[in-house]
C-alpha cells in the first residue's frame, strides 16, 4: 500500500507528470482514432475511476480532493476530459464518414428540422430541473466553508490564486512574475484573440473533424490541457506549504524544507564555463542571453518557412506568418523554460535587475 | 441512421424524466426546508420544557397536597350555595340586566342632546368674544344667542346626571345580588392560587398541537414556542482583528436554564450556573445582561451548534465521549475557542486589571503569585508585571558567602543542596542528555562559577563570636524567623530559603555579618533585620552551622574538561568572527582567562542575571519571550515539534511547557547554543495548572472601559500597598486582608502570636505607623516574636501606611489627634473609672508578671496619646470581642450595660468618653501610685 | 369541697401513672486512678498580690487532684449517645464562682440555654473569658467585689474552657449539654446520673488532662447500672 503511495507520490513530481503528460498528449492528438475508440477509453475512465477510488482511502488524499473547494474543480475535470474526447471521438467519426464518401453528421443532421418548442424547450426544461436537483443537494451536502476571521499578520501558507489562475502562479515557479504574470497571459488572450484573424481556412468549418483541422485542433488543446489544465491541476493539488511540491497521499508539511538553488544563465557562462566573473555593465553580461532571445523568436520561423511550413508560409503570407510564429514560439517557449529549469536549475536567461526585467 | 422520428426524440420518455425530476426537486426542496428546520437547538429545547413541565408537574403535587382539602371543601360548598341563591333571584336579575340595557340607552340619549348643544354654546362664546375684542357689531347677536343658550345646556346637563345616577341605582342593585358569589368565588380561587399559578406554567411549558403548529417550518415566522434565545451585549466585542462586532451570545438557546434556580440537579446543558449569586443572577456582579457568557468562556457565541460554537472539552476522556455523542472536532477555524473548564478564570484579567490578586478567582491567583514568586516575571517580560523584585539573591558578593566549588555543586542540581528550593535546574536536563553533553555542560557551570568569584565584591564582614547552638535554636523559633524561612525542624515560612543545611554553604562569619545587617551584603536584600545582639546572632549561627547537608558534602564537584571549554568557547567565538580567527583567538587565551570568558558567555546565555543581580549585568535584557498577549498568540506560533501525544491546543502546550520545559527540542537535531533554555521548575501538578490559567489570563483583549472593573485611584493605593505586602511578606507573620498567618497557625497560645492587623488603618495614627514601620519599638513586651526593620524607603512606608487607612475607608492626613478641652469632673470621673475597672491590672509592667506566661500582659497606655486614635479607643472599649475576636481585653460594658451606677449617672457612653479622655492625659508615676496605695 | 376532692383524684391518677416513670433508672460509678498521683505543684501569685494574701500558705494547682481514695475528682460524666425526645433546660440558673482566685467549681455541667451565673467573690479584677466553639464567645470583665453576670451558653459542646485573662492559671470546664443526665465526680470520685429511661446508652467520662472514655450500657426500667472508669498515668 505505501509503496503504491510513494510511486504515485513520486510519480506526480512535476518533471515526470509534465513529461508523462506530454506523451500521452501526443499519442492522442497522433491516434485520435484509436484514443477514442471505445476499446481504449472505457478501459483508461475505469482505470482512472479506479484510481480515484482507491485515493480515496487516503486521509491525505480525501482530505483535499473533498474539499468543498476543490470539489467542483475535480468534477470540471472529468467533464473537460468527457468535452475533449467527444469532440475528438465527433471528429473521428466524421473523418470515418467522409473517408466512405458519406455525408458529414451535420450535414445529415442539417436536413432534418423540428420545432424549437416544443421539443428543444421541453428538453432544456426538463434539463434545468435536472441542474437545479444537482445544485440543491450540493449545497445540502457540500457547505461552503467558513474560515477563521482574516488576520492581516497572518499569511496563509500556501497562499493560492483562484483555481483559474493557479496554471499562471504555477508559471511563477519558473518564470520572472513579470513574465508570467503580464506578459504570458496577454499572449495567451492576444493569441485567441488573433484566432480568427489567422486562421481563415473554411475547409473543415461547420463539422467536427480532425483530419482536416489536426494541426490547429492539436495546438489548441496542447495549449488548453497541458498549459492551461495541467498546470492547474499541479497549482491545485501538488502544491503545498511554501509552494513546495507534494504528492497527492503526503501530508502537508510546513516545514519540509528542499534544496533549490537556482542560477542564471550570465552566471553559467561567465563564471562556470569562462571562469571570468561577470561584467559589470548588463549589457555585456546578458550579451549571450539577449541573443539566445533573440535568436530564437527569428531563427527557426525564417529556417521553417524556407523547409517545413512552405505552404503555410505562402497561405498565411509574412505578416500573419509572423505573427503565428510569434504566438506559437511563446507557447512553446513556457515547456522549453520548465525544462531547463528542471534539468539545469536555469532561474533567467535574461537577468537585468537594474530595470526589473527578467526572461 | 434509420429516418428519425418526426419529434427527433421520444416526448413520452421526456414527460417521464420531467415527472422524475418534477419529483426529485420537489423533495430536495422539502430537505432543503427539512434541513433548515431540523436544529440541535430546537431538541434541546423541547426537553427543556418538558423538565420544566415536570418539575412543575411535581411542584403542583406538592402545592396540592398543601391545599388543605377540608378548607377548600367548605368554600366550595359555600360558593355553590352562593350559585343557588343566585339563580333563585334570577328573574329580578334578569329585570334588574333589563332596566340597566334601558337606563344606558337613557344615558345616551341625553348625552347627546348635551353635547350638541354644548357645542354649540362653546361656538357662541368664541365668535362672541372675538367679535367683542375686534368692536364688531355683530356681537350683540352672539351675546343674545349666548344667553339662550346657557340655560339649555345647564338644564341637559342635569338631565344627564339624573339618568346616569339612575343607571348607577340599578348597578348597585345588580352587584349586590351579584356580590355574594363573586366573594364565594374569590375565597376559592385565592386557596388554590399556588395551584393554578403552577397549573397555568405547566400549560406554558407543556408541548401541545397549536405549538407544534406555530414552531413548524414556513410558519415559525409567527409566534414560535422554540426561539433562538440572544443576550445583545453593548459594551462588550468580538474581536476580528480589523474590526470589532457586537457580541450576540445564543448559549441561553440550549443552556436555558442556566441563569434559573432550581436546576442545580439537571443534566447538561441546563444546568444551573454555579454561585448565582456571583455570576449570571440580575443582582449579581456578573449579570448576564451585562456581560454574557462567551466574554469569560471564550467561544463563538453567534452560533447555536455545539460544534460551531466551540466547546472545548476537559481532558482526553470527555473529548472521547463528545466525539461519540456530539460527532464533536475541533474546529480548527475559531480562534477564540473555548477554555476548559479548568482554565476559566484565565478570563476574570480582561477586566479586572491592575489587581495583585482577583477576587474569588483562587486559581489566577495562586498561577499569578507562583509566577511572581518563581522568578518567572522576571525573565518574561509581561505589561502590567513591571517593576517586580528580582527573586534570586544578589550575587555581586557571592565570592563572600561562599566558594566556587559549592556554587558548582549547586547548578548542576539545586534540589540535591535543598529540595524546597525556588531555584529551578537549569543544567544537565534532557535536550542535554548524553556524556558528551555532561561534559560541555559541567564546562559551563564551573566557568560560570568561577566568573561569579572572579567578579564578586568583598564586602567587610565581622568576626563571629562563640555562641550556643540550642539556644540559637529557640531563638530561631521565638524571635519569628519561621514567618518567613522553614528552619530548626519546623516547615513553615517558605518565602526565605529553608534553612536546614547552611552549614555546608556558608562560613560562620558571613552568617553573623550577614544576620546582623543584611543590607552590608546586598542593598536590594529583602531579607529584614532583627535587631539582634551579638549573642543572639551568634547563638544562631552557631546553631546554622552546625547543620550540613552529608549527601551534598560528600558529592563530587564538577571539572571542567579543558576540550569542552575550547569546544564551548569556539562555538561562542565563532558566532562573532570567522573560524580561522577563532581559533587564534583562543590559542591566546590562558586558561584561567577562557573560564572566565566562558563564564561569562554562559551567563549571557541563560540569562541569571534577570533573577540574581550580578556584576558586569546590570544593563542586560532578559532573554525569554514576552509573554503580554500569550493568551491570544496563534496557535501556529506554538512549535509543537515532533511531540504528538499532547492535544494541539494553546493551554495543553503552555502545560506541557511548564512541567517539561525543554520536551520541545525532542527529535530536533541542534547546535548546543540553539538548544532550549527554560529551567526546570519541578511544577506539581496544581501548581502547572494554575500557572496555564495565569498565563492564558495574559491577553491584550481591548476590553471597553465602561465594561471593566476599573480602580478608583484609592483601589489603585491599595494594590500598591499589596504588592509592597506581598514583597515583603508581612502576612507570614500577621493576618490581615484575607490571609491567615502562618507564624500563627504555628504558634499554640493566640496571645504569644504576632498581632493581628485587621483594622490597623481605623486603630492607629499614621505618623506613629509611619515611625514604627521604619523604627520598629516594642509595644507587646511579652511577645517574643520580633518585628523586623525592614529598611523601607520614605515613600513605601507612606504606601503601607495609606494601604492600611484605605483599606478601612480612611484618607491619610498624618496629623495626630487634637485633644479637646475637658473639664476636671470628667477627667476625675475617668481616673475613677480607670481605677475602679483595675484596667492597671493589666496594663503594667513588673518583672515578676514576666513569668506567668505570655497571655497575661496588656500594650503600656503611655502609648496610647501617639499611638491610637481617640474613636477606635472607643469602640474598643465598648466591645472588644467585636473588634478582635479572641482577644485577652474584656468587655466591661455588656449591652452597654455600666458596672458603676453611680459614676457620671451610670451612661455607659459617658463612661467610656471619660475613661479615653482621661487615657490621653495618663501619667504612669501617678497611675503606679495609687494603685500601689 | 368537691374541687378539691377532684384535685386529690387526679392527683392519686397521675401519681399511678407517673409511678413507673418514678421507678426510672440510674446510673452510677466512680473514676478511679491509676498510678503515682503526679504531684500538685503550686500555682505563683506573685503578679497580683491580692491573689498571694488570700492563700498564705499557697495553693497547688488544680488540674489534677487525685482523692484519697485514689479516685479522680472532676471528672466529668455523661450520657454521649442512646437518647431521644427533647428536654427542657431549667431556668434555675447554675453558679460559677471566682473565689480565691480560682474558679469554683472547677468542672461543671449545664444544659444549653440554662442560664449560667458568674460571681466575683473576690476584689481583685477578674474577667469571665469563655471560649465555647459552638456558641458566641464572651469576653467580660468583673471588677466589682460581689457583681454577678448572668450568661447563657446556647448550643451543646463538650467541654467549653473558661478562663481569666488577669490569672492565667484560672480555668473551668463546662459541659453543655442538651439533656439533664450528666454529673461531675466529687471529692470521693463517685458519681449518680438520676431518672434514666430505659435503654442503651454510650456513657462518655472527660477529664481535663486525660483525656476521654466511653462505656456502652444497657438499663432497663428499675435496675442501677454501675459503671467504672479508669485513667491513669
Amino acid at each position: 500500500m505505501t509503496m503504491i503511495k510513494d510511486a504515485v507520490n513520486a510519480f506526480c513530481s512535476p518533471v515526470i507528470i509534465f513529461t508523462a503528460s506530454m506523451v500521452c498528449f501526443y499519442l492522442f492528438v497522433r491516434f485520435p482514432r484509436q484514443a477514442t475508440s471505445m476499446a481504449v477509453s472505457l478501459p483508461l475512465l475505469g482505470l482512472a475511476l479506479a484510481g480515484f477510488a482507491f485515493g480515496l482511502t487516503d486521509d491525505h488524499f480525501r482530505k483535499i480532493i473533498t474539499t468543498p473547494d476543490n470539489v467542483p474543480i475535480v468534477g470540471m475535470l472529468f467533464i473537460f476530459l468527457y468535452f475533449t474526447w467527444y469532440a475528438v471521438r465527433k471528429g473521428v467519426i466524421n473523418d470515418q464518414r467522409m473517408e466512405r464518401g458519406e455525408s458529414t453528421i451535420e450535414q445529415t443532421e442539417t436536413n432534418e428540422k423540428v420545432l424549437v418548442f416544443p421539443y428543444l424547450i421541453f428538453i432544456e426544461f426538463v434539463m434545468a430541473l435536472a441542474y437545479a436537483i444537482v445544485l440543491v443537494v450540493w449545497s445540502i451536502f457540500l457547505k461552503a466553508p467558513l474560515e477563521e476571521p482574516a488576520n492581516p499578520t497572518i499569511s496563509p501558507n500556501p497562499s493560492k490564486a483562484p483555481w483559474y489562475f493557479l496554471g499562471l502562479q504555477e508559471l511563477l515557479v519558473y518564470f520572472d512574475p513579470w513574465i508570467a504574470g503580464v506578459l504570458l497571459p496577454t499572449f495567451i488572450i492576444i493569441g485567441l484573440c488573433a484566432i480568427p484573424y489567422i486562421d481563415r481556412d473554411t475547409d473543415g468549418s461547420g463539422y467536427f473533424s480532425f483530419k482536416k483541422r489536426r494541426a490547429v485542433i492539436s495546438t489548441y488543446l496542447f495549449g488548453f490541457w497541458i498549459l492551461w489544465v495541467l498546470l492547474i491541476v499541479i497549482g491545485t493539488f501538488m502544491r503545498g506549504p511554501n509552494w513546495n511540491f507534494f504528492g497527492p497521499f503526503e501530508k502537508w508539511d510546513i516545514h519540509k524544507t528542499v534544496p533549490l538553488l537556482n542560477i542564471n544563465l550570465s552566471e553559467i557562462i561567465f563564471i562556470k564555463w569562462l571562469g571570468i566573473g561577470l561584467p559589470k555593465l548588463w549589457i555585456v553580461r546578458e550579451l549571450p542571453g539577449i541573443l539566445l532571445t533573440l535568436g530564437y523568436f527569428m531563427v527557426p520561423p525564417a529556417i521553417l518557412a524556407k523547409t517545413k511550413l512552405k505552404s503555410a508560409y505562402q497561405k498565411l503570407g509574412p505578416v500573419r506568418y509572423a505573427v503565428l510564429m510569434m504566438l506559437l514560439l511563446v507557447m512553446v517557449s513556457v515547456p522549453i523554460k520548465m525544462y531547463l529549469r528542471w534539468a539545469f536549475n536555469l532561474k533567467y536567461i535574461v537577468a537585468i535587475p537594474e530595470f526589473f526585467f527578467n526572461i | 441512421m434509420a429516418k428519425p422520428n418526426p419529434s427527433l426524440y421520444s416526448v413520452q420518455k421526456t414527460f417521464f424524466w420531467f415527472a422524475v425530476t418534477s419529483v426529485l426537486l420537489t423533495a430536495s426542496l422539502a430537505g432543503i426546508v427539512y434541513i433548515d428546520a431540523k436544529r440541535d437547538w430546537k431538541d434541546y429545547q423541547k426537553a427543556f420544557f418538558k423538565l420544566k413541565a415536570e418539575k412543575a408537574t411535581a411542584e403542583l403535587k406538592q402545592a396540592a397536597s398543601a391545599v388543605d382539602k377540608k378548607e377548600l371543601e367548605k368554600l366550595r360548598a359555600e360558593h355553590s350555595a352562593a350559585r343557588k341563591t343566585l339563580e333563585s333571584n334570577s328573574k329580578s336579575i334578569l329585570d334588574l340586566n333589563a332596566k340597566l340595557t334601558a337606563a344606558e340607552l337613557e344615558i345616551t340619549k341625553t348625552k347627546v342632546v348635551f353635547q350638541d348643544l354644548k357645542q354649540f354654546e362653546d361656538s357662541y362664546r368664541y365668535y362672541y368674544e372675538e367679535y367683542t375684542a375686534h368692536h364688531d357689531p355683530r356681537a350683540a347677536s352672539y351675546a343674545a344667542k349666548l344667553a339662550e343658550i346657557k340655560p339649555r345646556v345647564q338644564e341637559a346637563k342635569i338631565k344627564l346626571e339624573k339618568a346616569e345616577k339612575g343607571r348607577d341605582t340599578v348597578q348597585a342593585g345588580l352587584d349586590a345580588l351579584l356580590r355574594q358569589e363573586k366573594e364565594a368565588q374569590k375565597k376559592v380561587d385565592q386557596l388554590l392560587d399556588e395551584t393554578t399559578r403552577i397549573e397555568r406554567k405547566i400549560e406554558a411549558v407543556k408541548p401541545s398541537f397549536a405549538k407544534d403548529l406555530l414552531n413548524a417550518p414556513m410558519l415559525d415566522f409567527i409566534a414560535p414556542t422554540l426561539e433562538i434565545q440572544q443576550v445583545v451585549l453593548e459594551n462588550l466585542h468580538d474581536d476580528y482583528h480589523f474590526a470589532k462586532a457586537q457580541k450576540v451570545d445564543r448559549c441561553t438557546t440550549c443552556h436555558m436554564g442556566i441563569d434559573q434556580k432550581g436546576f442545580e440537579d439537571a443534566p447538561q446543558p441546563f444546568r444551573t450556573h454555579p454561585n448565582l449569586d456571583l455570576y449570571l443572577g440580575s443582582m449579581s456582579a456578573h449579570p448576564i445582561e451585562k456581560i454574557g457568557c462567551t466574554t469569560c468562556h471564550g467561544g463563538n457565541g453567534h452560533s447555536v451548534s455545539f460544534i460551531d460554537t466551540a466547546h472545548t472539552p476537559r481532558d482526553e476522556k470527555q473529548k472521547a465521549e463528545w466525539e461519540k455523542k456530539y460527532g464533536w472536532r475541533d474546529l480548527e477555524k475559531w480562534e477564540a475557542k473555548m477554555l476548559p473548564l479548568q482554565y476559566t478564570q484565565a478570563a476574570c484579567a480582561k477586566c479586572h486589571t491592575g489587581t495583585v490578586e482577583v477576587p474569588q478567582a483562587d486559581k489566577l491567583n495562586l498561577g499569578r503569585n507562583l509566577a511572581v514568586d518563581l522568578g518567572c516575571l522576571n525573565c518574561h517580560k509581561v505589561e502590567g508585571f513591571e517593576g517586580l523584585w528580582k527573586v534570586g539573591p544578589d550575587l555581586t558578593a557571592v565570592a563572600s558567602k561562599t566558594d566556587e566549588t559549592w556554587v558548582s555543586k549547586w547548578l548542576q542540581d539545586p534540589t540535591r543542596f535543598r529540595p524546597s528550593t525556588k531555584m529551578p535546574r537549569i543544567f544537565h536536563l534532557e535536550n542535554q542528555a548524553g556524556a558528551d553533553n555532561a561534559k560541555l555542560e559541567d564546562a559551563a557551570i564551573v566557568a560560570t562559577a568561577k566568573y561569579l568569584h572572579h567578579h564578586s565584591a568583598h564586602p567587610e564582614v565581622l568576626r563571629a563570636p562563640q555562641g550556643d547552638a540550642a539556644m540559637g535554636e529557640k531563638l530561631i523559633k521565638d524571635l519569628g524567623c519561621l514567618g518567613c524561612h522553614s528552619a530548626a525542624g519546623v516547615t513553615a515560612g517558605t518565602h526565605g530559603p529553608e534553612l536546614s543545611s547552611l552549614g555546608s554553604k556558608v562560613n560562620a562569619d558571613w552568617l553573623f555579618t550577614w544576620l546582623k545587617d543584611p543590607k552590608r551584603h546586598s542593598a536590594t536584600t529583602r531579607m529584614p533585620s532583627l535587631r539582634l545582639s551579638d549573642s543572639e546572632a551568634a547563638d544562631i549561627t552557631a546553631y546554622l552551622m552546625s547543620q550540613r547537608n552529608e549527601a551534598f558534602d560528600s558529592a563530587a564537584a564538577p571539572k571542567a574538561d579543558p576540550k569542552a571549554v575550547d569546544d564551548l568557547i569556539l562555538l561562542n567565538l565563532q558566532s562573532k568572527m570567522r573560524h580561522e580567527e577563532a581559533v587564534a583567538q583562543l590559542s591566546k587565551m590562558a586558561p584561567d582567562e577562557k573560564l572566565l570568558y566562558l563564564g561569562e558567555r554562559t551567563i549571557a546565555h541563560q540569562g541569571c542575571y534577570s533573577c540574581h543581580d550580578i556584576r558586569g549585568f546590570e544593563q542586560a535584557k532578559s532573554i525569554a519571550t514576552e509573554l503580554s498577549d500569550e493568551g491570544r498568540k496563534n496557535l501556529h506560533q506554538f512549535d509543537f515539534g515532533y511531540v504528538h501525544d499532547i492535544p494541539h491546543t494553546r493551554q495543553d502546550w503552555i502545560r506541557k511547557k511548564l512541567e517539561d520545559p525543554r520536551v520541545f527540542d525532542h527529535g530536533k537535531v541542534k547546535g548546543y547554543y540553539e538548544r532550549l533554555r527554560m529551567p526546570h521548575f519541578g511544577l506539581s501538578e496544581v501548581e502547572s495548572e494554575a500557572i496555564t490559567t495565569f498565563v492564558l489570563s495574559l491577553t491584550q483583549e481591548e476590553i471597553a472601559l465602561e465594561a471593566q472593573d476599573l480602580l478608583t485611584t484609592d483601589e489603585q493605593r491599595i494594590e500598591r500597598g499589596r504588592r509592597l505586602i506581598q514583597k515583603l511578606n508581612c502576612q507570614g507573620c500577621h493576618s490581615f486582608d484575607g490571609k491567615d498567618a502562618i507564624l500563627r497557625s504555628i504558634t499554640e497560645d493566640p496571645g504569644a502570636a504576632p498581632p493581628v492587623l485587621h483594622g490597623q488603618g481605623s486603630k492607629v495614627q499614621e505618623a506613629w505607623l509611619h515611625d514604627f514601620l521604619q523604627h520598629p519599638t516594642t509595644i507587646r513586651p511579652w511577645l517574643k516574636y520580633r518585628m523586623p526593620t525592614f529598611g523601607l524607603t520614605d515613600t513605601e512606608t507612606q504606601d503601607i501606611v495609606r494601604y492600611f487607612a484605605l483599606l478601612d475607608g480612611r484618607q491619610t492626613s498624618y496629623r495626630g489627634e487634637v485633644l479637646q478641652e475637658v473639664s476636671p469632673d470628667r477627667l476625675a470621673a475617668g481616673k475613677e473609672l480607670f481605677e475602679k475597672l483595675q484596667c492597671a491590672k493589666c496594663h503594667q509592667i513588673t518583672a515578676s508578671s514576666q513569668a506567668m506566661g505570655a497571655s497575661f500582659l496588656a500594650p503600656d497606655l503611655t502609648l496610647t496619646k501617639h499611638r491610637l486614635r481617640s474613636d477606635w479607643v472607643i469602640d474598643w472599649i465598648k466591645d472588644p470581642q467585636a473588634m478582635q475576636e479572641g482577644t485577652m481585653m474584656p468587655g466591661f460594658f455588656p449591652d452597654m450595660q455600666s458596672p458603676l451606677p453611680d459614676i457620671l449617672g451610670g451612661d455607659a457612653q459617658a463612661q467610656i468618653e471619660a475613661i479615653r479622655d482621661y487615657l490621653y492625659r495618663y501619667d504612669p508615676a501617678a497611675a503606679a501610685e495609687s494603685t500601689a496605695s | 369541697m368537691i374541687c378539691s376532692w377532684n384535685r386529690a383524684t387526679l392527683t392519686a391518677l397521675l401519681l399511678t401513672l407517673f409511678a413507673t416513670q418514678a421507678q426510672a433508672a440510674s446510673v452510677s460509678g466512680s473514676a478511679s486512678f491509676q498510678g503515682q498521683a503526679p504531684a500538685a505543684e503550686p500555682i505563683k501569685m506573685e503578679a497580683d498580690p491580692s491573689c498571694k494574701a488570700l492563700h498564705a500558705d499557697g495553693i497547688a494547682a488544680d488540674d489534677v487532684i487525685v482523692n484519697a481514695n485514689g479516685t479522680l475528682k472532676n471528672v466529668f460524666v455523661y450520657v454521649k449517645e442512646g437518647l431521644s425526645g427533647k428536654y427542657e433546660a431549667p431556668k434555675t440558673p447554675v453558679t460559677l464562682d471566682q473565689k480565691g482566685c480560682m474558679y469554683t467549681p472547677k468542672v461543671l455541667g449545664v444544659m444549653a440555654g440554662q442560664p449560667i451565673e458568674i460571681i466575683n467573690s473576690d476584689s481583685t479584677l477578674h474577667n469571665v473569658h469563655a471560649l465555647p466553639k459552638n456558641s458566641p464567645q464572651f469576653n467580660l470583665g468583673m471588677p466589682l467585689q460581689g457583681m454577678k453576670i448572668k450568661k447563657t451558653l446556647a448550643k451543646p459542646e463538650v467541654m467549653v474552657k473558661v478562663k481569666c485573662d488577669v490569672h492565667p492559671w484560672m480555668a473551668s470546664y463546662i459541659g453543655v449539654l442538651d439533656h439533664p443526665f450528666y454529673a461531675v465526680t466529687g471529692e470521693d470520685g463517685s458519681f449518680e446520673i438520676k431518672d434514666l429511661p430505659a435503654g442503651t446508652y454510650v456513657i462518655e467520662a472527660w477529664h481535663e488532662k486525660y483525656g476521654t472514655q466511653t462505656q456502652s450500657i444497657t438499663i432497663d426500667d428499675s435496675g442501677k447500672s454501675d459503671v467504672a472508669f479508669q485513667f491513669g498515668v
